[in-house]
């Protein structure tokens, strides 16, 4: 709606996300197509640690947010995922809270759901996660949690982490080898993918204790 | 078994509904209208291919006195009066605009908003051969806000002469759409999240100054970049008074949480973009002071003011105007126009 007309690539090349966003700093409905090219992942990312009706909310206030400081984006990185990434994490932080709350009511999960061995049971046990990670994941810190669902959840690498959340990619090494040793504890000894296992956590149990580094 | 305990995490991820269309196209609809705002700023983080392009705008801006090298369709550029740093503090002027009493605004929930405005901000363009070409937009605007935000608001764009961006020769597509006038379309479905700014939220904002300059500060996600804190929490105080009737007690609050930002700093003898006399108040950013402009007498918010203190960051020479806009009447209507504009659905959204 302002006004002069931005250049994209020659037709028949796809353009990348720097080219898209350089390009929408002059003509703002550009970033229309960044929205329709990463909405989806996003949305799903956030979905995974709210819920569906939280991730309608993030993945909208990704963009706006995004748009709004599409100015200050680095140009010379061509993929802007994990720019996007970073900025959805730091709308998730803003609902610690609920997160935390839904891990533990997923560790909660009635026992007898794990016994069934059915499709039913397939498909409860993956919508809601199995306890036993839940309850793992609601024991990490704010930090622990958002670095590990990036990598395990957004399949982001270490270095795009790193840029996600603004650390260096030393810090990312050195903090993933801590939450994975926290999972190891916190992970019953004879956990399997699909296996059964207890819960570890009790209702109470609730040290989501945030560590910084 | 496996041992890695992310691989675990990761093949536990939960399946998720897929985005709800719906939803997607109220997100992907509020990015079509979102109001001019940044464009105070100049680009900080460019790097690569870029910055070698910049370099060569750096010169042009070091030396104004060059002949632009590209055609011009004009050269006259928009240099600011001299501004006298004041006596008074930051604090004393956002003090008295925190108490002043301007005309006050009782919308039912079924009206609308409307402000009327002349803007000009900076268009940045990074084009053919990575060359940048800049200049300074300007139009005057009358924005429909739906009170309680539940209703569909309208925007009329009446595009000016462009100026030149100081330092900057001014490109031939600037004038592409000057005289131009369009109407759009505001969906209420995009009235949502940090995109709010109808009155019954305004309504809702802390009226204590700790509060409110809480919510300024986590208004976008300020904390989380070191060393843009302050400059969020001013933006988003600037984005709160932009076209919008802020009840009185939240623009005290708002006004009384401003003056706490570090930083903050006042200009005497600042004028607005239809020529009101003011009293600036602003923050440094990317080598433009971004100012609020407050009228002298009744300490009643005119208009916002970009000036380059930093020639080097700003890329243009100290003293430069590069925004300015005039806030021009305020009043409530029973109805907004009507916009035939099916690109700016939300879908079905209920």
């Amino acid at each position: 709606m302002t006004v002069p007309r931005g250049t994209l690539p020659p037709q028949g090349r796809v353009a990348d996300d720097a080219e898209l966003i350089q390009a929408s700093l002059s003509r703002p409905e550009i970033f229309a197509h960044v929205f329709d090219r990463h909405a989806d992942a996003i949305h799903d990312y956030a979905a995974r640690r709210l819920g569906d009706q939280q991730a309608d909310d993030v993945t909208a206030d990704t963009f706006l947010v995004a748009f709004r400081k599409r100015h200050r984006y680095d140009l010379a990185r061509d993929d802007a995922r994990p720019w996007l990434y970073g900025i959805a994490a730091n709308l998730i932080a803003g609902h610690r809270r609920s997160e935390v709350r839904r891990l533990k009511a997923m560790a909660r999960a009635p026992r007898e759901l794990e016994h069934t061995g059915d499709l039913a049971f397939e498909q409860a046990s993956s919508a809601a996660m199995r306890p036993a990670i839940a309850a793992a994941l609601a024991r990490l810190s704010a930090a622990e949690r958002d670095l590990l669902l990036l990598v395990a959840w957004a399949d982001l690498s270490y270095e795009e982490a790193a840029r996600a959340l603004g650390v260096p990619v030393g810090t990312v090494r050195s903090r993933l080898h801590r939450v994975r040793a926290k999972l190891r504890r916190h992970l019953p000894d004879d956990y399997a993918p699909n296996g059964h296992s207890p819960t570890g956590l009790s209702p109470d149990d609730s040290p989501d204790t945030e560590v910084t580094s | 078994m496996t041992k890695d305990e992310i691989e675990l995490v990761a093949r536990a991820r939960p399946e998720v509904a897929p985005y709800s269309p719906d939803a997607r196209r109220a997100a992907r609809a509020r990015l079509a209208w979102d109001r001019p705002r940044r464009s105070l700023t100049v680009p900080l983080a460019f790097s690569g291919a870029l910055v070698t392009a910049a370099a060569g705008a750096v010169i042009v801006a070091q030396l104004p006195d060059k002949q632009p090298a590209e055609p011009t369709v004009s050269t006259s550029t928009v240099v600011a009066l001299p501004t006298t740093v004041s006596k008074m503090s930051a604090e004393e002027v956002l003090g008295r605009a925190a108490k002043a009493t301007g005309t006050e605004l009782d919308p039912r929930p079924d009206q609308f908003i409307q402000v009327s405005s002349e803007t000009m901000y900076g268009a940045f363009r990074f084009g053919d051969g990575d060359q940048e070409t800049r200049y300074l937009y300007r139009t005057k605007r009358t924005i429909w806000q739906s009170a309680d935000g539940t209703k569909d608001g309208s925007l009329k764009i009446e595009h000016l002469t462009p100026k030149a961006y100081p330092g900057w020769p001014i490109p031939p597509q600037a004038n592409e759409e000057a005289g131009k006038t369009e109407m759009m379309r505001l969906p209420a479905c995009t009235n949502s999240g940090v995109a709010r700014t109808d009155y019954e939220f305004l309504k809702t904002l802390p009226t204590g100054t700790k509060a409110m300059r809480e919510f300024l500060y986590n208004r976008y996600d300020a904390g989380k970049e070191p060393g843009r804190a302050d400059s969020e929490a001013w933006t988003a105080m600037g984005d709160l008074l932009r076209e919008t009737y802020v009840p009185a007690e939240q623009r005290a609050a708002l006004f009384r949480a401003a003056a706490t930002i570090p930083g903050v700093i006042v200009t005497e003898n600042e004028e607005d973009a239809a020529g009101r006399k003011g009293i600036g108040v602003g923050l440094v950013s990317a080598g433009v002071r971004e100012d609020i402009i407050i009228d002298p007498t009744t300490y009643e918010y005119l208009g916002e003011r970009g000036v380059v203190v930093n020639a080097e960051e700003a890329k243009s020479p100290v003293g430069s105007l590069v925004a300015s806009t005039a806030q021009l009447e305020m009043t409530v209507a029973d109805t907004a126009p009507v916009v035939d504009d099916p690109s700016s659905s939300c879908g079905e959204v209920h």
